[in-house]
């Protein structure tokens, strides 16, 4: 076998460990963007992360300091979904701003409780709208 | 004539005179008449200076608040302070497109400051494919993202900077992140240059390689200032989420590293020609893509930049230049197969091959990861996002391998593997990493991965240590100098060598704070009212007092400041100040922690909210090692200069 042949068959070796190693990783692994109805269709044995997305209803904030607890609601036009957090608020959090809640729904309570909150607001990094 | 119609003149004229250089440079070259070639390099000065002008007149637009231009009025006020100004020239996407069209003409002006010499055959081709570039950016500022448009009506007032970008760190990240990608510009121009010619042995790497050392390591400064950015401004306590924005210049980077070292290959076994040439093109079109990314709104980012069709215009650009070069590719096959022979699969050339692999692998798998929502959409219906641990897991054991491999590859033999030698050379770095882990296990560390990383880390650096030794105490016992003068000499004589151990060394210190800062954050939330303490991994804080304070001279802003004291060992240290503010120009609050660095830990606090009577929620974070993240990246930038640094003068 030459050292070019040699060379090559090494390579692809190489290439298809590291592709196996990616490829392990990224099936099964992530969360599902869902819509607010999506979520509250979803059953007690749906164990995976999801991501839903919706303006924050107005006058439905409520913060407790004492326990740094966040309750909200988050509207889209699919439905709204009252959504649970622990932790500090986040920067700019006020009615009617996007957020995304990373978590899980319970479907008993009917909260999803959120273990990252993302505000997206339209003028995080430039003034337009 | 109004400063907006100079300054959009400028462009104008910017695009006409690149036009010109890209076209007498190219039939300069390759009808061989060097007057051709002198005009479009005089046009390409013209380039340069004409940006300059433009940029100015932004600048003094800016500073002067002329209201009617729309992205003055969008992005200063006049209560702005003036050093945020310059913030404010590159926070929108005009600002941006003029700054990366001002660097680009800057640094080919640099370039053709010198006359040929080296590169006498290539020069005009690299030149047209610097004017393009050029030329394409000038059309979109003037069609697409015009700094300088003018609104019907006049406001008496501005819209000013959003005061998350009111830092030092947005006045100098986006200027060297743009730099970065203007100077990868450059090697792409010599790869395109070198298949157009066919001259494509190893003269073109060895001409521009302080070009590409330059590009590398902005690069790499710019993306670790972004995540100190985010680390001191973002309240979260982290400094890299894996968001699409932030790898949309990681993947760059590491297809960069990867054609920094393939182009060693070719410089000292002449192999890997095709491959080089490749490279280089793709980390152009990367750092177009990562411009696309953020502007076309294929990709959810919580970043939310304004999107713009420009997106799109970037695709057909990178498409076009990726086609180009794969067709002069297949056009140039003979002349790709490089003269040197292979060594044996192991051998050093193998590492290297194997480190390339990994390289690109990397940056494949964060690409796929940051388009893994926009293809899982596509194909299932539901898009599905990748988490920072999702990115950790295949992107750890990248990481890690790679590592190792810096700290294998220097005692590798090329062209073949003496086995008994390179055991006998590893003793020494392996019974440090076993100490090391050992060490750890002692002191109660059981995570596994966290004691592998860290031995494996132990390992390199011996290694890397070793070789830095060995010149400068060879130099002591032949030629009885000191350690400082001997230091100084080993150096200044093998200043690539050298300059390349430093960077290794750099990326361990980097590497050495990212472990430890992932593995063991110790984080507490907590509500406390004024007196009141809590207990964080030995330092005891104490909520005194706070203040609340509306503040006029500062774009009308709330002040709500809590004053924390903190003792370690019943020992005051420090008195801090956590604020949660209001800003008139942006709805919601904004955070600015307080932190307290040293070597082994930063004590990070976030005001997480305070109440009209003084009960306050804190949130406080312990991250260890952190700081050597940047540290790190000050010793990369001081090797980078030690191995660009110009070699002293030979005597005549």
């Amino acid at each position: 076998m030459s050292s070019t042949t040699k060379f090559i068959v090494g390579g692809v070796v190489v290439a298809v460990v590291i592709t196996l190693l990616i490829a392990t990783s990224f099936s099964g692994s992530g969360s599902d963007y869902l819509s607010v109805a999506e979520v509250r269709a979803l059953g007690p044995e749906q164990a995976r992360d999801s991501r839903v997305s919706g303006a924050i209803v107005p006058d439905s904030v409520e913060w407790s300091t004492r326990d740094l607890h966040l309750v909200f609601e988050i509207q889209d036009e699919t439905g709204t979904l009252p959504v649970s957090y622990h932790g500090p608020q986040p920067d700019m959090l006020v009615d009617a701003v996007e957020a995304v809640a990373i978590g899980k729904y319970d479907p008993q309570s009917e909260v999803f409780e959120a273990e990252e909150l993302l505000m997206k607001c339209p003028s995080k990094y430039e003034e337009k709208q | 004539m109004v400063l907006s119609d100079i300054g959009y003149g400028a462009l104008a004229l910017t695009l006409v005179a690149a036009l010109w250089a890209a076209v007498a440079s190219w039939l300069g070259g390759s009808q061989r008449r060097p007057a051709m070639v002198a005009s479009a390099r005089n046009a390409l000065f013209a380039t340069a200076a004409l940006t300059t002008l433009s940029a100015a007149a932004l600048l003094v637009l800016l500073l002067t608040h002329d209201f009617q231009v729309r992205y003055v009025y969008e992005h200063v006020s006049t209560y702005l302070e003036v050093e945020y100004v310059l913030a404010a020239f590159w926070a929108g996407l005009e600002g941006s497109q003029l700054l990366w069209l001002w660097m680009l003409a800057i640094f080919t002006a640099l370039l053709l400051v010198r006359r040929s010499t080296w590169d006498q055959e290539l020069r005009p081709y690299a030149m047209a494919v610097l004017a393009v570039t050029q030329a394409f950016f000038a059309l979109l500022l003037m069609v697409m993202t015009n700094p300088f448009e003018l609104m019907a009506t006049v406001p008496a007032e501005g819209v000013s900077l959003n005061p998350l970008l009111q830092n030092f760190w947005m006045i100098i990240h986006p200027p060297i992140i743009f730099a970065a990608y203007a100077l990868w510009t450059i090697p792409f121009a010599y790869a395109f240059a070198a298949l157009v010619t066919g001259r494509l042995d190893a003269v073109w790497l060895r001409g521009i390689r302080r070009w590409t050392l330059a590009a590398w390591a902005s690069l790499g400064i710019g993306i670790l200032i972004g995540a100190w950015w985010a680390y001191l401004e973002l309240g979260w306590g982290g400094y890299w989420g894996w968001d699409p924005v932030e790898n949309s210049s990681l993947i760059p980077w590491l297809v960069g590293t990867a054609f920094v070292h393939s182009a060693i290959i070719q410089e000292r076994r002449d192999m890997f020609r095709g491959w080089n040439v490749f490279l280089a093109a793709l980390t152009f079109v990367l750092t177009v893509f990562a411009t696309f990314v953020t502007r076309s709104g294929l990709i959810q980012s919580v970043h939310a930049f304004a999107q713009s069709p420009i997106g799109y215009y970037y695709l057909v650009y990178m498409a076009a230049v990726l086609a180009s070069t794969v067709g002069l590719m297949l056009a140039r096959s003979r002349e790709l197969q490089g003269e040197g022979e292979l060594g044996d699969l192991l051998s050093r050339e193998f590492v290297f091959l194997v480190t390339n692999l990994l390289f690109l692998g990397s940056a494949g798998a964060v690409l796929l990861g940051t388009l893994w929502p926009t293809f899982t959409e596509a194909v299932r219906g539901v898009a599905r996002t990748l988490g920072p641990e999702d990115y950790n897991r295949f992107m750890g054991p990248l990481g890690l391998l790679i590592v190792l491999l810096l700290g294998v590859c220097p005692l590798v033999d090329w062209r073949r593997i003496d086995a008994e030698r390179l055991l006998r050379s590893m003793w020494l770095q392996a019974a440090v990493a076993v100490v090391t882990a050992v060490l750890l296990l002692v002191f109660g560390v059981r995570e596994t991965w966290a004691v592998l990383s860290f031995a494996v880390t132990a390992f390199v650096g011996a290694t890397v240590v070793l070789q830095l030794a060995q010149g400068i105490v060879a130099r002591m016992r032949s030629a009885g100098e000191n350690v400082i003068v001997a230091t100084a000499r080993a150096v200044g004589n093998n200043r690539r060598r050298y300059g390349g151990q430093i960077i290794h060394f750099s990326i361990l210190l980097i590497v050495m704070g990212i472990i430890g800062s992932q593995a063991y954050q110790t984080e507490v939330q907590v509500a406390l009212a004024t007196g009141e303490s809590v207990e964080v991994g030995g330092y005891t804080l104490v909520y005194r007092d706070f203040i609340y304070r509306q503040v006029q001279d500062d774009g009308n802003k709330v002040l709500n400041q809590a004053v924390v004291d903190i003792s370690r060992s019943g020992r005051l240290v420090s008195t801090v100040r956590p604020e949660r503010n209001l800003h008139s120009n942006v709805q919601g609050a904004v955070s600015e922690v307080a932190l307290r660095p040293n070597l082994k830990e930063d004590l990070y606090i976030v005001l997480a909210s305070l109440e009209p009577d003084g009960l306050a929620a804190f949130q406080v974070l312990i991250t260890p090692l952190v700081i050597w993240l940047w540290i790190g990246g000050a010793v990369l930038i001081l090797g980078t200069l030690i191995a660009t640094w110009p070699p002293p003068r030979k005597r005549s």
